[in-house]
C-alpha cells in the first residue's frame, strides 16, 4: 500500500465526506427523499439528457447513496460504486446490463442458492447460456470459455463450502477472451481480498452481511470502473431491476462500515480458534476453514486473503440427522439463515440456502448433504466454544449408544 | 460567554427596553424585622422585571458588634452599605467590560469609610451623621489597556444605581403606623 | 477555502462593539429564530404551513424535504467558538443537545403553526414541561395550576416542587375566582391546560390572560388537547405554549415528543434548562415528527369529522348516558367553545348506562378502537378513566372532577365514520342485551 494512502478503518471512516458542506454535521445527512428540486427547467432537462450532473430522483441517485458508493469503491479500490436493495439486486443489476440474448455466461459450480436459480434457471430462460464449471481448477475455464463469453462469475470463499478461486490466474483467461470477471466478495469483504487487485473488473456483495454487520438491513453494493458503474446504474439499476436502497438503509451501511475492519478482524480471531477447536473434536468429521493447514487451498487462501474470514462450514459425524441434531442442541448459536452479523448464526445449507439446488445439483457442485454452516459472530469465543462443545459432546454420547 | 456574561442577551435586553421602557423598570423591596438588641432580618420581596414577577426568597442578619452593643451576629448596616455600592459598581463594570470586548481574570473593590459616631450619638459637634467620604480602589487584571479601564472605571460610577443613589440627593419618604401595646 | 464557514443562522450575528462604548450602543435586538432558512409564512394557510414551513430544503443537493442530520456533534470552527463567546450559541450547530439542523427544521415548522417567535422540542411532554416551567420560576417560587392537569404535571408539582422548596396551589379551572383568590406574593406563574381531559372542559384562556396581567404572572397552557388548527393560545395573550407532541402533532403513535412554543426572549430562557436536563429530541424523531406534522391540518379535519359523527351518534342511543364533545351544544362550555375552538378534535368523552361494569363489557365488545391510553392517533383508542389515568382516585374523587360510573375516554382515530358508528353500534347494543338477559 502506498504510503500516502490512508488505512482501512480511516477510509471507512471518513473518505468522501466534507462536514463542511453540510452544516458542519460529524456524520453526512440522511436525504430521505424521492426527488429533487431544478434551479431551472432548463437544468431539469439538462439532467436527464446526461449533460449535466446531478440528483433528480432517487431511483437513480441520492446524496446518501452517493457518499456510501463512494466509499465503497474506495474500499474495494474500484472507480466508483452502486447502492442496490439487495445483494440479488446487485447481482441481477449487473447480469441484465452486460448480457444479451445469445452470451454466453461461465459460473463456478459452488455459489449461493438464489444466484444459482437466478443464473442456472432465470437467465438461461432469455436465451443466455449459462455454464457452471469447477473454476477452483482455472484450467476448466480454459476449455470452456469461447469468444461469446461475457461474464465469468464466481464467488471466493464460496457459499457455503469455503471453496475458493484463484482470481488472478481465472482474470488472466477471462481478459484475454473478452469476458468480464465479476466477483462476489461478501464473504471475504474488502478487509481480507479485495479482487479488483487481482484483476477482477466487478466487485458485488450481499452488503446484508459483513458490511452492514448488525443483521439489521438487506442491501447489495457494487464497485467496478466508472464506466461500468454508470451503465449499471442507468440499465440494470435504473430500468430492469429498479432494485434501489432507501437513504435510511445507506446510513445504517454507511456506520456499519466504519468498524467493518474491527469487526472482521475479531470474526477471524475466533473463527480459527473454533476451526481447530472443531477440527480437534471426535464428533467432527470435516472442517472447511481456509486457514487450517487441512484445507485444500490452504495455499491459495494465504496467498489471497490477509485473513480466512467467519464462516466455517463443517460436518459432523452422523451425516444431515447428526448436523441437524447438533444444530437443535445450540443454545447461544441461533439457528438463522444469512451471515455475517454479531451474532453467531448457524444453518443447514442442504434444506435452506441451498435447497435451490437438486440433490444431485448438490452432490456435483461439492455440498455435501450434512454440512452445517456455521457464521462466527461477535460473541466471546469462549462462549461460543462452549456451546459448541455441549452440542458436540451429547452428540458423542448418542453416537455411542 | 465573555466574563459568564451573555453579551448576546445583555444586548437585546437593552434593545427591548429601548423599544419598551416598561420592560426596564424594576421593583424591588425588602423588610425589615427587628430580633433582638441590635440584630434585624432582612427578607426580599418579589421583585418585579418589567411587569413580571420574580420570586426573592432571600434573608440575612445584620447586627453590630458587641462594642457597639451588639452580638455580632452579621456584618452592620455600613458595611451592608458599602456592599451594595460596591456590587452594584462591580456589576456595572463587568457589563461595561463585557460589552467592549474587554477579557477580565479578576476584579476586585477595596472600600473603606470611617464615621464619626458622634454624629449618631448627638454630640453636638459639627461631625456629620453620615459617611463624609467613602474611599476604594478598583484592582482589575485583564486585557484592556489602563486608559480603557480608567474610562470603563468612570463609565461603571456613572451607570451604577447604587453609586448614583448615594452620590445624589435621593427622597426619603416614609411614615409610621403604630400600634399600643395591649395590657 | 477563502468563505468562512458559518452552520446556524446566518441572520444571527454578534453585537458590533465601539471601543470605549456603553452597553446601550450594543447593537443586537432579539429576533425570531433560530431558523435554518427563512420561510416567511404569515399569510399563508395552516395547511401550506403545515408542509412547508420550516423544511430545510439541501441548497446543496436539491433534495426535497429535510434530511436526518443523524450526528451527535458539529465540526467546531473560529466562527462557533465566536458565538459561544458573545452568548449566542444557540444560534449555531454545536452538538445535538444543543441543536440540530433535523430539530430546527421541525421547530420554525412548530413555531409557525403556533404564531410563535421561536420553539423547541423535547424528547417527550413532560421534558418540555418541566424545562418550561423551571425556566420561569424562581427560589421560593408559587405556581396556581388546574386541579385536573395531567397526572405526570400534577406530579411535578405535588412531589418536585416542595422538594425544591417551591409550592403549588390547585384550584378548579372554571373557578377564575378562587384562580385569583389563590394567588400569593411569591406566585410567578399560572399553569392550566386549554381544554381539560378528560371531561374535555373548554377553559376560559383570555380571563386566564387577564387576570395573569393583573397579577404580573406568565400564564403557561398545555394545548396537547387543541393543536393549532384548533386553537393558539399565544394569539389569546398567553407566554407560553407546550404540547406533548406525541398526540395530535405527531399524530402516528410512533413516537414520544414535546415541545414549547412563545416569544424568543422566554424560548431562550427555557433552552439553558433543556441543556441542563438533557431531555433533547432525536434527529430521527424530528424526521418522523415534522413528517407528521405535515397532514396535521388534514388529519384535524378528518378526526373532527368522524367525532363529530360518532358523538351524534352516541348522544341519540339509549345505552348513552350522556356525551361530552365541546362542538356539540349538549356540551356545557359549547358557548365558549364555539369562541375559542376553530375546529373540533377527536376526542369524545361519554357515559354509558350501567357504570363501570357496562363500559368494560363495552370495551370488550368493540372491534376498530384500542385499548391504550395516549390520543391524537390516527387510529382510534379508548380507555376508561377508573382504571387507567384516574385509577389512583376513590369514586368520590372521580366525581369531584366530573368522572362518574360509565365513563368512558375516547380518542377517535380517522377511521371512516360509518365504520365506527357501525362498531359502536353493535358494541351498545349486545351491552344492553347481555343487561337485558341479566
Amino acid at each position: 500500500m502506498k504510503k500516502d494512502i490512508a488505512g482501512f478503518s480511516t477510509r471507512a471512516i471518513h473518505h468522501g465526506y466534507d462536514a463542511s458542506e453540510h452544516q458542519g454535521s460529524l456524520n453526512p445527512p440522511v436525504y430521505l427523499t424521492s426527488t429533487f428540486t431544478f434551479d431551472t427547467a432548463e437544468a431539469g432537462g439538462a439532467m436527464f439528457a446526461g449533460e449535466q450532473e446531478g440528483h433528480f430522483y432517487s431511483r437513480i441517485s441520492n446524496p446518501t447513496l452517493d457518499q456510501l458508493e463512494e466509499r465503497i469503491a474506495n474500499l474495494e479500490g474500484g472507480e466508483a460504486g452502486l447502492a442496490t436493495a439487495s445483494g440479488m439486486g446487485a447481482i441481477t443489476s449487473v447480469f441484465w446490463t452486460f448480457v444479451e440474448a445469445g452470451d454466453e455466461v461461465i459460473i463456478d459450480k459452488t455459489l449461493y442458492g438464489c444466484t444459482f436459480a437466478f443464473l442456472s434457471h432465470g437467465l438461461t430462460k432469455f436465451d443466455v447460456k449459462v455454464t457452471p464449471v469447477d473454476l477452483t481448477d482455472p484450467a476448466n475455464l480454459t476449455s470452456t470459455i469461447t469468444d461469446r463469453t461475457k461474464i465469468v462469475y464466481f464467488e471466493t470463499p464460496a457459499n457455503p463450502n469455503n471453496r475458493l478461486v484463484d482470481i488472478e490466474a481465472v482474470s488472466r483467461i477471462a481478459h484475454a477472451n473478452g469476458a468480464k470477471v465479476v466477483v462476489d466478495n461478501t464473504y471475504a469483504t474488502p478487509v481480507l481480498t479485495r479482487p479488483m487487485e487481482h484483476g477482477a473488473d466487478i466487485v458485488l456483495h450481499s452488503a446484508t452481511k459483513y458490511l452492514g454487520g448488525h443483521g439489521d438491513l438487506v442491501a447489495g453494493l457494487i464497485a467496478g470502473s466508472t464506466e461500468d458503474m454508470k451503465q449499471v446504474r442507468l440499465v440494470g439499476l435504473k430500468d430492469m431491476t429498479g432494485s434501489v436502497m432507501s437513504p435510511f438503509t445507506a446510513m445504517l451501511l454507511l456506520r456499519g462500515l466504519k468498524t467493518l475492519e474491527l469487526r472482521v478482524e475479531r470474526h477471524c480471531r475466533s473463527a480459527m480458534q473454533i476451526a481447530k477447536m472443531l477440527e480437534d473434536h471426535p464428533a467432527v468429521a470435516m472442517v472447511h476453514y481456509p486457514g487450517l493447514d487441512s484445507f485444500p487451498q490452504a495455499d491459495l487462501a494465504r496467498r489471497q486473503m490477509s485473513d480466512f474470514g467467519g464462516m466455517i462450514p463443517f460436518e459432523v459425524v452422523g451425516g444431515k440427522e447428526g448436523g441437524i441434531a447438533m444444530m437443535n442442541r445450540l443454545k447461544l448459536i441461533q439457528r438463522a439463515v444469512s451471515l455475517g452479523d454479531a451474532e453467531s448464526l448457524i444453518q443447514h445449507p442442504a434444506s435452506m440456502t441451498h435447497s435451490t439446488y437438486t440433490p444431485e445439483e448438490r452432490a456435483e457442485h461439492g455440498i455435501a448433504e450434512g454440512l452445517v454452516r456455521l457464521s462466527v459472530g461477535l460473541e466471546t469465543v469462549d462462549d461460543l466454544i462452549d456451546d459448541l462443545m455441549a452440542a458436540l459432546s451429547q452428540h458423542n454420547a448418542i453416537a455411542a449408544e | 460567554m465573555r466574563n459568564s456574561i451573555p453579551t448576546a442577551a445583555l444586548s437585546e435586553f437593552v434593545n427591548e427596553v429601548s423599544g419598551d421602557p416598561e420592560e426596564g423598570l424594576m421593583s424591588y423591596g425588602i423588610e425589615i424585622d427587628w430580633e433582638s438588641g441590635t440584630r434585624a432580618r432582612s427578607s426580599t420581596k418579589p421583585m418585579l422585571v418589567g411587569p413580571h414577577k420574580v420570586s426573592r426568597s432571600f434573608t440575612w442578619k445584620a447586627d453590630e458588634p458587641r462594642q457597639l452593643m451588639g452580638n455580632n451576629h452579621g456584618p452592620n448596616p455600613q458595611e451592608l452599605l458599602l456592599s451594595g455600592l460596591g456590587s452594584c459598581m462591580m456589576v456595572a463594570f463587568v457589563a461595561g467590560a463585557t460589552a467592549e470586548g474587554i477579557q477580565l481574570e479578576s476584579v476586585k473593590i477595596d472600600f473603606d469609610g470611617t464615621l464619626d459616631l458622634r454624629g449618631f450619638m448627638g454630640l453636638g459637634t459639627n461631625a456629620p451623621v453620615g459617611f463624609p467620604e467613602i474611599r476604594y480602589t478598583i484592582h482589575v487584571t485583564g486585557d484592556g489597556t489602563p486608559e480603557q479601564f480608567e474610562e470603563l472605571h468612570n463609565k461603571a460610577v456613572k451607570h451604577s444605581p447604587n453609586a448614583q443613589t448615594i452620590i445624589n440627593p435621593v427622597a426619603l419618604s416614609g411614615e409610621i403606623v403604630t400600634t399600643q401595646i395591649e395590657d | 477555502m477563502t468563505k468562512k464557514p458559518l452552520y446556524g443562522d446566518a441572520t444571527s450575528q454578534a453585537a458590533t462593539r465601539n471601543s470605549g462604548g456603553w452597553i446601550n450602543e450594543l447593537d443586537r435586538a432579539r429576533k425570531s429564530g433560530p431558523f435554518l432558512d427563512a420561510h416567511p409564512m404569515d399569510r399563508m394557510g395552516m395547511s401550506t404551513k403545515a408542509v412547508h414551513a420550516g423544511t430545510h430544503d439541501d441548497p446543496r443537493t436539491g433534495a426535497v424535504g429535510t434530511p436526518i442530520y443523524q450526528t451527535s456533534t458539529f465540526i467546531l470552527h473560529e466562527e462557533t467558538y465566536g458565538s459561544i463567546e458573545e452568548g449566542f450559541g444557540r444560534d449555531r450547530f454545536i452538538y445535538t443537545r444543543y441543536g440540530n439542523p433535523s430539530q430546527w427544521a421541525v421547530q420554525e415548522k412548530l413555531a409557525t403553526l403556533e404564531g410563535a417567535e421561536s420553539a423547541i422540542v423535547f424528547s417527550s411532554g413532560m421534558a418540555a414541561i418541566t424545562a418550561a416551567v423551571m425556566a420561569l420560576v424562581d427560589k421560593g417560587a408559587h405556581v396556581v395550576a388546574a386541579s385536573d392537569i395531567y397526572g405526570g404535571t400534577y406530579n411535578l408539582f405535588n412531589q418536585e416542587f416542595p422538594s425544591l422548596g417551591m409550592s403549588a396551589t390547585l384550584v378548579d379551572s372554571y373557578d377564575l375566582e378562587a384562580i385569583e383568590a389563590a394567588i400569593q406574593p411569591n406566585t410567578q406563574i399560572l399553569y392550566f391546560e386549554v381544554i381539560t381531559n378528560p371531561v374535555l372542559k373548554v377553559v376560559d384562556i383570555p380571563a386566564l390572560v387577564d387576570i395573569a396581567k393583573r397579577h404580573n404572572l406568565r400564564l403557561i397552557v398545555d394545548s396537547t388537547f387543541a393543536p393549532p388548527p384548533v386553537m393558539k393560545p399565544l394569539e389569546l395573550g398567553v407566554d407560553l405554549v407546550v404540547h406533548s407532541a406525541s398526540k395530535y402533532l405527531n399524530g402516528h403513535s410512533d413516537l414520544i415528543a414535546g415541545v414549547v412554543c412563545g416569544p424568543r426572549k422566554l424560548v431562550d430562557m427555557i433552552w439553558p434548562r433543556l441543556l441542563n436536563y438533557g431531555g433533547s429530541l432525536d434527529p430521527h424523531a424530528c424526521f418522523l415528527l415534522e413528517r407528521g406534522l405535515k397532514t396535521l391540518d388534514i388529519r384535524m379535519k378528518a378526526h373532527e369529522a368522524s367525532a363529530t359523527a360518532l358523538a351524534e351518534f352516541l348522544e341519540t342511543h339509549p345505552s348513552v348516558e350522556k356525551v361530552l364533545y365541546p362542538m356539540l351544544p349538549s356540551h356545557p362550555d359549547h358557548a365558549r367553545a364555539k369562541e375559542l375552538m376553530k375546529m373540533g378534535t377527536g376526542n369524545v368523552t361519554f357515559f354509558v348506562k350501567g357504570g363501570d361494569q357496562a363500559a368494560l363489557d363495552l370495551m370488550d365488545h368493540l372491534r376498530l378502537p384500542k385499548q391504550a391510553t395516549s390520543l391524537g392517533g390516527i387510529e382510534s383508542l379508548i380507555s376508561l378513566p377508573f382504571n387507567s389515568s384516574q385509577a389512583t382516585m376513590t369514586a368520590r374523587q372521580r366525581a369531584d372532577i366530573g368522572i362518574y360510573p360509565g365513563c368512558v375516554r375516547l380518542s377517535v382515530g380517522i377511521e371512516d365514520a360509518n365504520d365506527l358508528i357501525a362498531d359502536f353500534d353493535q358494541a351498545l347494543n349486545a351491552i344492553s342485551t347481555m343487561k337485558g338477559a341479566a
